[in-house]
């Protein structure tokens, strides 16, 4: 069976993206828009996977304080073996999508990242 | 009389390069066309500089030498400039030059100029003193809004109306000064000195002999107590005097700012505002991070709701399966494993009518799937904080945009604050309150002081008639000097009454017939009516005075008095006017172009031809068009001055 990994990393690209996104000034801190964004893949129905070539960012421990991330994948994606990369997956292409949905018009703001 | 000949100038205003303009000799106008930004003012500035080392800006508002430097030589960090003015002066030839060189390399402030001033009168240059000694005889400053003016001075002409007008005051005081009316105060004035130093002299007399020593010395004491007393009001007046030119100063200035006033208001008005809103927009920016900081479960609460309820739905599903398969077998072993009694054929019978057709598909022991997800999902923290975002990002943008039109909105206020001082209109504001109130305890104080030496005097006439009564006849020649003085003074005050009231009627006959061959409205007009201030009233063909009178109007009459003022002078000299005819209509432009002959010997107009086209001027002067300068664009910064031809 696949070991499941203990931190969360971001690519490189998805390092640029995260800094972009914090420039807007929308959000306090870099796990927030991680949370966000991998929100925001799970929302989209993205299939589970996992990403490659990514740099730690944040301890999964640290970024799921209260245990309730790793459930709700347990609960979402009953197959996963790797939650934490799976949670991995879900925060960089979770980035992807949200850049590009901004990047897209200037009208988009948080709020309709929302809707 | 004063004539003009020549101006040339030098880095002044917009005029880079050297330029030139010559007078002809004889009378007539000489017309300059300019459009606006083509230094048509500061052309009336270089004369006003030449003369009198100042240049004046809108409001009559001094202008800083610094901002004087053509813009184009500054920005190659050429500073400085020049004026030289040649004219006649009876009969002389003057030649005044003027220059403003600077003191260091890159200057900023006026102090950083030195100035350099030579007046040559013939074939000499006069010394320092005797320099503004002839300039003061030949040009006073104060008169100088009776030759240079424009639209704006103008206007100011209205204030000769309203009684009691500080700036009318003013006018008028500068209106009998051109006329010469101060020499002949001035003369009075010592008329009554001498008769008061008669009187003392007198009394003096009177105290050296016994039988009038008494009488004597008090009349003595009496005539020293009242000269305290009078120069105690000669003080406070001087004091007046002083605080009344400080007051027309601040309220002048307050008047050339008051459109900045508005502007500065609201400038300050939309920076605070703009402080309030980067203050606001921190504010609703950290709420939105806060609330931001749960949007992630925002995000999902609908999709594990949708994940709950089918996991509730399974499970349910899961339960009724157990439920049926646990009927089967207590039919099957006619006893109830769940609550360990034994079921009769009958209850088996209705148990066996409450399973489905097919058989039921026992679900596998231990925790449910269904049920682990469920409690999995009911881990999740729900919020729904979609509204609040929506709101504070909604909050974020209009002050966002908010910002942006203040910004805007400060930028253009400041662009047109850009000639003006607001830290000096504040100060004006605040010396305006303190100077009115100082005004107001000084003139309590003559009141005070002017009522004693009233009483004083009193005394000193009861104490005369005695002493006229006890006096013997080489006393009485004394006291008859100080008689035959003080009524020659009296005679002097009314000759000098006579004289003004004679000089106004002089000053209203010709103002009318100016006004006449300007006014449109010939049909109803009959002239003009002077006041003791020498404002200017119209009057109707009916008697009655013109009460409410148009802008255009107001301007003919100003004007009027102009060639009026002139006319009655005793110093003469040229007239320079600046786009005179921006309130007349056409037909009173032309009017008024036409009588200009007439105003002075010498009439120098600037003009932009939207005022008064070419053609017109010429078809309206003839031959009393002496000649017609252009103010060539050469670029926004440079303009050259051509003749005509």
């Amino acid at each position: 069976m696949e070991r499941d990994r203990e931190t969360i990393g971001l690519t490189a690209e998805n390092a640029g993206v995260l800094a972009e996104i914090e420039e807007r000034g929308w959000f306090l801190e870099g796990q927030d828009i991680a949370r966000f964004c991998m929100a925001y893949a799970i929302r989209a129905k993205l299939p589970e996977g996992a990403t490659s070539g990514t740099e730690t960012r944040w301890a999964a421990g640290n970024f799921d304080k209260t245990g309730e991330i790793r459930a709700l994948l347990a609960a979402l994606y009953p197959n996963c073996q790797t939650p934490v990369r799976l949670m991995e997956h879900l925060v960089n292409e979770g980035l992807r999508m949200v850049v590009s949905r901004v990047r897209s018009s200037d009208s988009v703001g948080p709020a309709e990242l929302m809707d | 009389m004063l004539r003009l000949k020549r101006l040339e100038v030098q880095g002044f205003g917009p005029f880079a390069d050297q330029q030139v303009l010559e007078f002809p000799d004889g009378p007539g106008v000489t017309v300059i066309y300019g459009e606006n930004m083509r230094g048509k003012t500061s052309l009336l500035n270089a004369i006003r500089y030449a003369f009198f080392g100042t240049v004046v800006g809108r409001g009559s508002r001094v202008r800083r030498l610094h901002t004087i430097s053509n813009r184009e030589l500054a920005a190659d960090r050429q500073y400085g400039f020049d004026v030289s003015l040649t004219f006649d002066y009876d009969g002389a030839e003057y030649e005044l030059v003027r220059e403003c060189k600077p003191s260091i390399k890159v200057p900023t402030s006026d102090e950083d100029y030195t100035l350099e001033v030579m007046l040559r009168k013939g074939n000499m240059t006069l010394g320092p003193q005797e320099r503004e000694k002839a300039l003061q005889q030949i040009f006073p400053k104060e008169i100088s809004r009776f030759f240079l003016f424009d639209g704006e001075l103008l206007q100011e002409y209205e204030e000769l109306l309203i009684n009691e007008s500080e700036a009318g005051h003013r006018i008028s005081e500068a209106i009998e000064r051109i006329l010469g009316v101060p020499i002949l105060k001035r003369g009075r004035a010592h008329l009554t000195q001498l008769s008061e130093d008669a009187d003392k002299a007198a009394a003096k007399e009177a105290s050296k002999r016994h039988e009038t020593q008494a009488l004597g010395t008090a009349l003595q004491q009496a005539a020293e107590q009242k000269e305290a007393h009078q120069k105690e009001v000669q003080r406070k007046l001087a004091e007046l005097n002083e605080l009344t030119t400080q007051k027309s100063e601040v309220e002048q200035a307050l008047q050339s700012m008051q459109k900045y006033a508005g502007i500065l208001q609201e400038r300050d008005e939309a920076t605070a505002r703009l402080e309030d809103a980067g203050k606001e927009e921190k504010a609703a920016r950290a709420d939105l991070q806060r609330a931001m900081g749960d949007g992630w479960r925002s995000l999902l609460r609908g999709p594990v709701r949708g994940a709950r309820a089918a996991a509730q739905a399974e499970a349910e599903k899961e339960f009724d399966s157990l439920i049926m398969s646990l009927r089967a077998k207590a039919i099957e072993d006619a006893h109830c494993g769940t609550c360990d009694q034994d079921v009769s054929p009958g209850v088996a019978n209705k148990l066996r009518a409450t399973l489905p057709a097919l058989p039921t598909q026992v679900p596998a022991g231990g925790v449910s799937v269904a049920m682990s997800r469920l409690a999995d999902l009911n881990k999740f923290n729900e919020a729904d904080n979609v509204g609040e975002v929506k709101q504070l990002w909604k909050r974020l943008e209009e002050l966002r945009l908010e910002q942006v039109t203040l910004r805007d909105r400060i930028s253009d206020l400041t662009a047109a604050l850009s000639d003006s001082d607001p830290e000096t209109l504040r100060r004006s504001k605040a010396s305006f309150a303190d100077v009115i109130e100082k005004i107001s305890v000084v003139k309590r104080a003559i009141d005070d002081e002017s009522m004693k030496a009233e009483e004083k005097d009193q005394n000193i006439q009861r104490l005369k008639k005695k002493l006229e009564a006890a006096g013997t006849s080489d006393l009485r020649a004394g006291q008859l000097r100080a008689k035959i003085l003080r009524d020659t003074s009296e005679v002097f005050a009314a000759a000098v009454d006579r004289y003004k009231s004679e000089l106004r009627g002089r000053v209203e006959t010709t103002a009318s017939e100016l006004f006449l061959s300007m006014t449109t409205e010939k049909q109803d007009y009959v002239g003009l009516m002077i006041n003791e201030g020498y404002g200017l009233t119209i009057k109707h063909r009916d008697g009655r005075a013109e009460e409410a009178r148009s802008a255009g109007a107001e301007h003919v009459v100003a004007l009027a008095l102009m060639g009026a003022l002139q006319k009655n002078a005793p110093l003469r000299g040229p007239i320079v006017m600046d786009s005179p005819f921006g309130r007349l209509d056409e037909k009173h432009t032309a009017n008024v172009v036409e009588t200009l002959p007439r105003m002075a010997e010498q009439v120098v107009l600037l003009v932009y031809e939207a005022e008064v086209g070419r053609a017109r001027v010429r078809e309206l002067l003839g031959s009393r068009l002496v000649r017609e300068y252009e103010l060539d664009r050469i670029s926004s910064r440079r303009t050259n001055v051509r003749e005509v031809k």
